[in-house]
């Protein structure tokens, strides 16, 4: 049992029994299994007979694999760099310095522009919500006149993340991961290693700070599984968005090179993740290095494409979007169709989060501020794509293209949560990374 | 096989095979058994050689032999059976913001004061350094004039990787720096505010997991954080593979029951009592009511002696703990001198761990006495005992600020912290020594509960 309250239990967020097993259902049935039988037993079992839900976790694992599974589903290094696209040569960014502050910059007031949505609000309902104040589409902070119902935000509410309410950016473990993997890279080098990243979580973020497959992983890591099960083992988590929204900064330091940052994030991206969790990391860090080089956002997709195992299930997300795009559809089109393709889905999963991110990105047409409205108004995890959403923008528009009114209620400053780091100014992280960026390619 | 690295594998700190093996063996002997044929057999064993290292570690007596005559339980209902009726006293309200803004800044002070020589530095060594930079008696922060690494090694600081060596020394403090003394009595102080006096032990556990990184955890912290995500339950988390589980630790978490009990030090050893027992068993739990009641009598004791008849009321007479301090305060009666006296503890521990709860409650015992109620003779004499510098002297720096008060404290200790203090608990990272103080005070209550 673990040190958790009942209602976080219920949640089954965790590897609690319970947990376990509605997490690991929902995974097998989105690797084509057929769980009908197994759901129907779930439902004759008292969810407090621990070993009854244990015994049906393990029938889950057991299930085979569908003989004609069309999807590339590997989590081995050497299978997937064999599965990946020939890709674009590398290119060296113009204006360095200032897209990379852009970066920075962008990530920071995209995770502030999701916050307020966070947990709860829907697409549908972000959006009466901003009509009704006549602020949609979302290209700012959101906003919260006195009176507004709280009702209608996510769980962190409104304090120090509406317009006109934010004093510097406050913490929050999208960028804390940002941060740290500055940290990483700074002290390992970019031949970091899986262990290294263990050992800088578990000495830099309480247990309880983590969620998902990092809570799962570093409990794993406790636990004393070897490292290489610790990503899989009571892991139903595996494929959700954690690993992706650690991938920023590998784009950071490999701007314009897009296959060398997707590879370098995969060793952080296995310690916790598997099969599109791990490319969902990978894609994004390509992704973000590609907007430091990229000349449209069509461009930026179609060249992060080339880093994704093109047979898998997050490749043909992406490519989906991509084709909905070129047909002239409407952002609200190509979100409802990607409603429909995942209903069951977790609203952190890395898939229809990527799909999300994708529209984003090509819906905003290189606009920062939309960009970052579309990502958070897509009602999945809003603050986790809203900041890689505000990452690419920034790099792409660079920091002389921002918004003032968005980058100033920042001071420059970030309070992390990293254990060791604190607080610290957005320009300095922005230097330190452009000081490894230029490093690297020397 | 834990994820530390390998110098700490060495150490035999952790919940690995050596450690566990290396450090039960010497609990036992301290209980009183003879182990001498389980040492025998651990000498012919490399550190790496996990499962006959574990074969002997779960062979060994994990209780007291029969024929102790020391009290060893550790259940709540045990420990106040064997204690002498309670006693309160009132203390002075007029001074009272001022004896506990003191022991906060005070804990602070003697937590920087004793950093630089907490690792790996015995009492000699620092003697002799000390002497070099005219540094005798102690009278201010210690003063290492070169930071750079090579005259910190040269100077016998190797630890600069894991010791902000310049950031403690005298003449460069800004603040106070992050160390888990402090972080655990800023815990506590969350922990009484948010679930009260009545807090659980399962709290403590919420709290740890929620505000603490693993690895800013050590020995019987660390082996308990493991333990309660190995689910292992909860009234076995502090016993289950800890070997360290009468060492220091929970002491160290122990000064904020007593600002918040001024003068009532039953109720402050008891409230000490559900976070002492996450991770501690018997000596170390009773260190921790005792520090706690220590700190309380510091509020309203004429004397250090006063205050420590008033604080070994609150711990089993017949303990080991018990004798210890007992042992200090014969010595200070029969007009012995400090360095006698610390000599005296050495002689009768030999082999025991410098982290301790019994040897260092000995040299924080004299500290009091002979640091006679003077605030800076106390801190110096707690870091000067070369035992665990950091965290005896955080205690001794609180015990001295509430008996003085802040006002009193001479200004050269607090004013390098410029009111502040660092610390790895999640969401306090950079705190106001006065905010803690005066939220440290509304908690007050000096009625019976």
């Amino acid at each position: 049992m673990e040190y958790i309250p009942d209602d976080q239990k219920q949640a089954g967020l965790t590897q609690e029994p319970w947990g376990l097993v509605i997490g690991e259902l929902d995974q097998a049935e989105e690797t084509g299994r057929d769980v009908s039988a197994l759901r129907a037993t779930l439902s004759g079992i008292d969810p407090d007979d621990e070993s009854r839900l244990l015994e049906l976790y393990e029938q889950i694992l057991a299930l085979p694999a569908p003989p004609d599974w069309p999807y590339f589903e590997s989590s081995d290094l050497s299978d997937i760099t064999a599965a990946l696209p020939d890709a674009a040569p590398a290119s060296a960014p113009t204006e360095l310095d200032d897209r990379m502050l852009g970066a920075w910059t962008g990530r920071v007031i995209g995770n502030m522009m999701g916050k307020p949505f966070e947990i709860g609000p829907t697409r549908t309902s972000i959006r009466s919500y901003l009509e009704a104040l006549g602020r949609y589409p979302l290209t700012g902070y959101v906003p919260f006149p006195d009176g507004s119902d709280r009702g209608q935000l996510g769980m962190w509410g409104y304090e120090s993340v509406t317009e006109g309410r934010i004093d510097g950016a406050i913490r929050d473990d999208d960028v804390d991961y940002t941060v740290l993997g500055l940290h990483l890279l700074e002290t390992y080098g970019v031949g970091y290693t899986t262990r290294d990243v263990a050992f800088e979580w578990l000495s830099r973020f309480p247990a309880y700070q983590v969620f998902t497959a990092e809570r799962n992983a570093y409990q794993n890591l406790i636990r004393e599984v070897p490292l290489v099960d610790v990503g899989e083992y009571r892991n139903p988590f595996r494929e959700w968005i954690g690993a992706l929204i650690r991938a920023d900064v590998f784009g950071y330091i490999y701007a314009g090179r897009n296959r060398e940052a997707a590879l370098a994030a995969y060793e952080d991206a296995r310690l916790s993740h598997r099969a599109n969790g791990v490319y969902g990391e990978m894609w994004a860090a390509a992704l973000v290095s590609s907007a430091f080089t990229a000349t449209t956002p069509e461009q930026s997709i179609v060249d992060s494409l080339a880093h994704v195992p093109s047979e898998s299930r997050l490749a043909e997300e992406i490519r989906t979007v991509l084709e909905t795009y070129r047909t002239g559809a409407t952002w609200e089109t190509a979100l409802d169709e990607l409603a429909a393709r995942h209903p069951r889905m977790s609203w952190v999963h890395t898939i229809n989060n990527a799909g999300a991110l994708t529209a984003a990105i090509l819906w905003g047409e290189g606009d920062f501020a939309r960009t970052v409205g579309l990502a958070v108004g897509a009602g999945l995890d809003t603050d986790s794509i809203g900041a890689t959403a505000g990452s690419w923008a920034g790099a792409f528009v660079g920091h002389s293209g921002l918004p003032s009114s968005l980058v100033e209620p920042l001071r420059d400053s970030y309070r992390s949560g990293v254990f060791g780091i604190g607080d610290v100014r957005i320009s300095d992280l922005s230097a330190r990374t452009v000081d490894l960026a230029r490093a690297i390619a020397h | 096989m834990e994820y530390i690295d390998e110098f700490e594998r060495r150490f035999g700190i952790s919940q690995e095979p050596f450690g566990l093996a290396l450090n039960e063996l010497q609990q036992a002997a301290e209980s009183g058994h003879d182990v001498s044929a389980e040492r025998e057999r651990f000498a012919e064993l490399d550190y790496t050689d996990e499962p006959a290292l574990l074969e002997l570690y779960e062979a060994l007596p994990r209780t007291p032999p029969q024929t102790s005559p020391f009290f060893e339980a550790s259940a709540l209902v045990d420990i106040l059976a064997v204690l002498p009726p309670p006693s309160r006293r009132a203390p002075d309200p007029q001074r009272l913001a001022d004896r506990i803004r003191g022991a906060w800044h005070g804990r602070v002070v003697g937590n920087m004061l004793g950093k630089p020589v907490e690792l790996g530095w015995d009492r000699e060594q620092t003697e002799r350094y000390l002497r070099s930079q005219g540094a005798l008696p102690l009278t201010d922060y210690i003063p290492i004039p070169d930071v750079s690494v090579t005259a910190l090694h040269a100077s016998g600081f190797l630890l600069d990787s894991v010791v902000p060596y310049a950031a403690v020394s005298r003449g460069r403090i800004d603040g106070g720096v992050r160390d888990d003394d402090i972080d655990y009595t800023i815990l506590g102080l969350h922990l009484v505010e948010t679930y009260g006096p009545a807090y659980r032990t399962f709290d403590v556990a919420y709290e740890w997991l929620h505000r603490l990184p693993l690895y800013q955890t050590y020995t019987a912290e660390r082996a308990a954080y493991n333990n309660l995500v190995r689910e292992v339950p909860l009234d076995e988390v502090g016993e289950h593979r800890n070997p360290f589980r009468e060492w220091i630790g929970a002491l160290i978490r122990a000064d904020v029951f007593g600002y918040v009990r001024p003068g009532d030090p039953r109720a402050a050893a008891t409230m000490a009592y559900n976070d002492a027992v996450l991770s501690h068993r018997a000596n170390g739990i009773y260190g921790a009511m005792w520090a706690a009641a220590l700190i309380s009598s510091a509020f309203v004791a004429d004397s250090p002696d006063d205050a420590l008849a008033l604080s070994l009321a609150q711990i089993p007479p017949t303990s080991r703990l018990a004798a210890e301090i007992e042992t200090v305060r014969a010595d200070h009666r029969a007009g012995l001198s400090w360095e006698e006296s610390i000599r005296g503890i050495d002689e009768r521990h030999p082999g025991m761990s410098w982290v301790h709860t019994i040897n260092n409650a000995g040299a924080l015992t004299a500290a009091l006495l002979w640091g006679d109620g003077d605030f800076t003779r106390t801190v110096g004499l707690a870091v000067l005992a070369g035992l665990d510098t950091d965290s005896i002297g955080a205690t001794a720096g609180s015990w001295a600020g509430a008996f003085v008060g802040y006002d009193a404290i001479e200004r050269h200790w607090v004013e390098p912290l410029h009111g502040r203090t660092r610390s790895a608990l999640f969401g306090f990272d950079d705190v106001d020594l006065d905010d803690l103080a005066a939220r440290t005070h509304r908690l007050v209550r000096t009625d019976r509960d």
